[in-house]
């Protein structure tokens, strides 16, 4: 989780590079942010390695060209995580692969996973890793931003381009799908 | 929204393989983006090309200029001075990047624009200069346009950096708060 002081740690890191052009400063932000940044990438590429380096790449070369423009360094997980987005789109619509691979994801109108009521606990992480990828890719998206734990449901919203509700209505069903698969698996829950 | 537990991103990440190999790669072309490392005929090429520039404007061309220096024009003067003076701060960074072997592409590339924006400024006040003395509107107008762009930009640039520069001291001094306060937080070490 990222504690206040990670937080402040990247903001002055980003204002290092803003005021004086620290190389050093935005190095050692990208290499605070690469495992997380290609975590996400990866479940946006349907974990195509080759795709999720690729992407990963042009995230951090947008980022090395954008990040003067960060007015508010407070916001840099929220931007980040839309730069690896945005790349991870544009690599999709470059590959004409823009029709998202639903094959083999589970949808949610064929569950009847259980309610909100049991969450995933760190028991549960090695099998969410890998139910993740038999989720859909908006269903992928969402809970992977959640699970990560670096922004709010207002800034995943933000991050994906549509209202907060819609995150939260698209994570209520994403971990209903989450929870009928790890059934499914045998995996404890619900 | 129910809480995960806090270390949950953090296992997730943990969980996913990353070829340590690639991700130098990477790193090392986010470095070559940064800055351009220069090979060592290059650097010799820097500073012998920015020493050639100093010798240039402060020595040869004002050596050629200092016998008719008294027949021309203040805007020609001005212009003389201007470039010289520019082409001279262009030549000192050369030297300085071939010295270190570097070029940062925005420290760098910051430090060339800062003088073409000198340069613009020093021509914006000799031209109203001149105007004003041969009562010539349209210089004055050219040079007024140039000295209050070039004005409104370097207030602008100054007041940024006054504002990051204040912004990076709240924020040092927030930092020790924050490590202060996680290690009062952790829970005390037995002996």
């Amino acid at each position: 989780l990222r504690t206040p002081r990670d937080a402040i740690y990247d903001e002055l890191l980003v204002l290092r590079w803003r005021q004086a052009g620290d190389r050093a400063a935005v190095e050692e932000l990208l290499r605070r942010w690469d495992r997380r940044l290609l975590y996400y990438i990866r479940r946006l590429v349907d974990d195509d390695e080759q795709d999720a380096w690729d992407v990963l790449q042009q995230t951090f070369l947008l980022v090395v060209r954008k990040l003067h423009t960060l007015r508010e360094p407070r916001r840099l997980p929220a931007w980040l995580y839309a730069v690896a987005r945005n790349s991870a789109m544009a690599h999709r619509r470059s590959n004409a692969a823009a029709d998202a691979r639903t094959d083999g994801a589970v949808e949610v109108e064929e569950l009847t996973g259980p309610d909100d009521a049991a969450e995933f606990s760190s028991d549960d992480v090695e099998a969410v890793h890998a139910a993740l990828a038999k989720l859909s890719v908006s269903h992928r998206e969402v809970l992977t931003l959640l699970f990560l734990q670096d922004l709010s449901v207002e800034e995943i919203a933000g991050v994906i381009g549509v209202p907060a509700g819609t995150v939260k209505s698209r994570a209520h069903y994403a971990k209903r799908a989450m929870r009928a698969i790890l059934q499914r698996e045998g995996v404890g829950h619900g | 929204m129910a809480e995960l537990p806090q270390d949950f991103g953090d296992r997730l990440v943990a969980r996913e393989e990353v070829d340590p190999m690639r991700l130098e790669q990477l790193r090392e072309q986010v470095a070559a983006v940064l800055e351009l490392k220069l090979s060592r005929p290059m650097r010799w090429a820097n500073v012998l090309g920015g020493v050639a520039m100093l010798v240039f404007c402060l020595v040869f061309v004002p050596l050629i200029v200092a016998g008719r220096w008294a027949d021309q024009g203040f805007l020609a003067r001005a212009f003389t001075v201007i470039a010289l003076g520019g082409l001279a701060m262009i030549g000192a960074i050369l030297i300085d990047v071939g010295r270190r072997g570097v070029y940062e592409r925005r420290r760098h590339g910051a430090m060339h624009i800062g003088v073409a924006f000198l340069m613009c400024l020093g021509l914006g006040m000799a031209l109203v200069h001149t105007g004003w003395s041969s009562a010539d509107g349209q210089m004055v107008f050219a040079g007024t346009v140039l000295l209050v762009l070039g004005g409104a930009i370097f207030v602008m640039h100054v007041l940024e950096q006054y504002h990051l520069a204040t912004k990076r001291k709240l924020l040092e001094l927030e930092l020790r708060l924050a490590e202060l306060a996680e290690r009062l937080e952790r829970p005390p070490q037995r002996e």
